[in-house]
């Protein structure tokens, strides 16, 4: 039967996430003047605990625990604006087990090897391709997917680029379909669903997190002699932000649940997930903006990332056009 | 968390199917008002003869007693079998009503009501609002006078749906002082076909008399019609609300799934030679897309609320959450059906059942506690914000 509430597991992993996230990734540390964070420490910590290999087989060096305890992270992770290397890694470990590479599984699993994630530009998917990668130090891996399959990248030389979401390194270089280091089709194993499942995570993630700074701040800030967020204006503003991020939260999960029960509607509720978690995180991320007014235009105000995350995992997977088009095509889904 | 279609809730589902297909009237609901009555009082007859009335009540007070999974099923599977729509003159006794009745109700007014609603005997409409207390609820002023055993009922409701096919109505009524808002009011069963009750209907903006006026002059209701305490009605209202907001929302919902895609169906028969808008990819398709995935996240909202009263939760303010969710959907559906139906849209001949759902879905987001209301209970009760 359905049952869309956390087990008693499931919610500890959820609390145990946003702890960690909250004290390790305070989306404060975006500000200008902010002091820097170790990254290697803090990915090493996620390493430790078991964040890569939780939804990968015991006998594999993973959890063995599933798709909705990946979800429950990466949900955490758009939150606080986490790096895109920490889906990528998640998803990588999918990648090598399924192609049989046991060394390389376990390294990821155990943090010790990244993998950054790549996006196509222009005519992706062809034999070879331009693409960007995010969060890519050199020596690393890529991942990237499409309707076709999930495959791990040796990156060669990558240049810089100026990112749009400046809390990522954006970088630039040529994969090639053919030099893929492992390719899973998705004949083999459905990966590419499981990627953007964990994107829309991200972004439902996303849409929770400037629902929750627009309304602390509406609660806050006074003009007129009261808090902002007594006048109706801003009060339905945040009443939208909680209805889209929650609703996408639960399609997510629900998204998910198909995924692992490899349900016939899978690929549709994947694609809806993501379009409709999209459409949230960039609604709320408008919305957060406008919340805080003059302040909300300026950089040293949080709002201002969730805007500019949600373009990347809207483009990553596939983006609104593409889900929707797959959206309009898919049988029906009812009962 | 899963989800599976186990074998018992499989067999529940092709149980409901077959006795809907079965059993549900074949002919159209007629339009005048009297047919109307006749032909809503035989559906629900039916339904209490076959064993389904009260689908969502306990089973001490005559109903189903089905768990909340198997009323979704009950409401999936209603709207797929083209049902008579949910909303018919026998939806609010059935919805909240009678559920207000059974939680807040004594054994007396349970053991005579809750029958009587399940066998298609009696209908109710709601006599809330009024022309100067719509969305301030608590302003309400149509007085209250205790006479003796009786209460004597002086003054106007307003946008009271069905009042003239209902025999029952929730009332609700000033007994405290003219400014005592929430503490003085007070839930009272009225019975419609009392001397001193004048039903007005008014035409709707699709031509149809939902709603009326209703003038109440020096009419005598016996005391023992009062749910729970006289002066504690507000209290009994928002029971009454609750039930509105919440799980009421599920059969109108799902005919809105329904109907969406039924438009997809109608837009793929158009191929080859539909507008470039139909196509994938085109704006109009685009629009549909989104629709779609709004439908199924509304759908794993539903989902997530069965699930939490299965679990034995009573339903919060996440009701708000579905209700202005779901309405604002049904709009959006209705008038995605408009823009596809293009010309033809503007003939009600042609538009068929299209534009009388396209006009319903304007009440949508005003009954029941108004668009707003609902984002005002959501940004204070979810949200926290400051009143």
């Amino acid at each position: 039967m359905w049952d869309l509430m956390f087990s008693d597991e499931q919610a500890m992993i959820a609390d145990s996430v946003a702890q960690f996230l909250s004290k390790e990734l305070p989306v404060e540390r975006l500000r200008p003047k902010a002091a820097p964070v170790d990254a290697d420490v803090i990915w090493r910590s996620m390493a430790e605990l078991g964040w890569f290999g939780i939804g990968i087989t015991e006998e594999a060096g993973g959890s063995g625990l599933g798709l909705v305890e990946e979800m429950l992270i990466q949900r955490g992770c758009g939150r606080h604006l986490a790096s895109t290397s920490i889906l990528a890694t998640m998803v990588a470990a999918h990648v090598a087990q399924a192609a049989g590479d046991a060394a390389l599984t376990r390294a990821l699993v155990t943090g010790e090897r990244r993998v950054a994630l790549a996006i196509g530009l222009g005519s992706a998917g062809t034999d070879e391709f331009e693409a960007l990668a995010f969060d890519w130090a050199d020596g690393e891996l890529l991942l990237y997917w499409d309707d076709t399959g999930a495959g791990l990248f040796e990156a060669g030389k990558l240049s810089s680029d100026a990112g749009l979401d400046d809390s990522l390194t954006l970088h630039r270089g040529r994969l090639s379909l053919a030099a893929a280091k492992c390719w899973v089709p998705n004949a083999q194993a459905p990966i590419a669903l499981r990627a953007n499942a964990l994107l829309a995570a991200c972004l439902a993630g996303l849409a929770d997190g400037a629902c929750a700074l627009a309304t602390d701040y509406a609660k806050l800030r006074e003009q007129f002699g009261k808090p902002i967020g007594t006048f109706q204006a801003i009060k339905h503003r945040c009443a939208d932000m909680i209805v889209r991020a929650e609703i996408s939260g639960h399609l997510v999960a629900l998204a998910c649940l198909k995924v692992e029960a490899g349900a016939t509607d899978a690929s549709l509720q994947v694609a809806a997930a993501k379009l409709k978690s999209a459409h949230s995180a960039h609604e709320n991320g408008r919305a957060v903006i406008q919340v805080h007014g003059g302040l909300g235009y300026q950089s040293e105000c949080d709002a201002h990332w969730f805007m500019k995350r949600a373009h990347v995992y809207d483009q990553a997977g596939g983006n609104m056009q593409a889900q929707a088009e797959r959206v309009f095509a898919e049988a029906s889904p009812l009962w | 968390m899963e989800c599976t279609d186990s074998p018992e809730f499989c067999q529940f589902r092709e149980e409901v199917r077959e006795w809907l297909q079965a059993n549900r009237p074949r002919e159209l609901r007629p339009h005048n008002s009297a047919a109307q009555i006749v032909y809503d009082r035989a559906w629900q007859k039916a339904q209490f003869d076959g064993g389904w009335a009260g689908v969502s009540w306990p089973a001490q007070y005559g109903g189903r007693g089905l768990s909340p999974s198997q009323q979704l099923i009950w409401c999936e599977e209603y709207a797929s079998a083209h049902c008579p729509m949910v909303h018919d003159s026998f939806w609010l006794a059935l919805n909240h009503a009678g559920p207000t009745v059974f939680v807040r109700g004594n054994e007396d007014q349970k053991s005579f009501h809750l029958p009587r609603i399940l066998k298609g005997e009696a209908a109710w409409c709601q006599g809330f609002s009024e022309p100067n207390a719509g969305s301030d609820l608590a302003s309400l002023r149509t007085r209250g006078v205790v006479d003796g055993d009786h209460l004597v009922v002086n003054g106007q409701k307003i946008w009271t749906t069905m009042a003239h096919l209902a025999d029952y109505q929730e009332l609700l009524v000033r007994t405290g002082p003219e400014l005592s808002r929430h503490k003085g009011l007070t839930w009272i069963i009225c019975d419609m076909h009392l001397p001193g009750v004048d039903v007005r209907p008014i035409t709707a903006l699709d031509g149809e008399p939902h709603t009326s006026e209703v003038f109440y002059e020096d009419v005598r209701i016996p005391l023992s019609n009062v749910v729970d305490q006289i002066d504690n009605g507000w209290s009994v209202a928002m029971t009454t609300l609750g039930f509105e907001r919440g799980p009421a929302s599920f059969g109108a919902f799902c005919e809105v799934a329904v109907a969406l895609e039924e438009l997809i169906d109608h837009v793929r028969g158009l191929e080859p030679n539909a507008p470039a808008a139909l196509r994938g990819g085109g704006a109009l398709a685009g629009r549909i897309a989104m629709a779609r995935a709004e439908v199924l996240a509304v759908r794993a909202l539903v989902y997530r609320m069965v699930s939490s009263a299965e679990r034995g939760a009573e339903p919060g303010p996440e009701g708000s959450l579905m209700r202005l969710a779901s309405s604002e959907l049904e709009q959006t559906v209705m008038r995605l059906a408009m823009d596809v139906l293009g010309p033809a849209g503007l003939s009600r001949t042609s538009a068929g059942s299209w534009s009388i759902g396209y006009f319903e879905a304007f009440a949508e987001t005003i009954a029941g506690g108004t668009a707003e209301i609902q984002r005002n209970i959501i940004g204070e009760r979810l949200l926290g914000l400051p009143r």
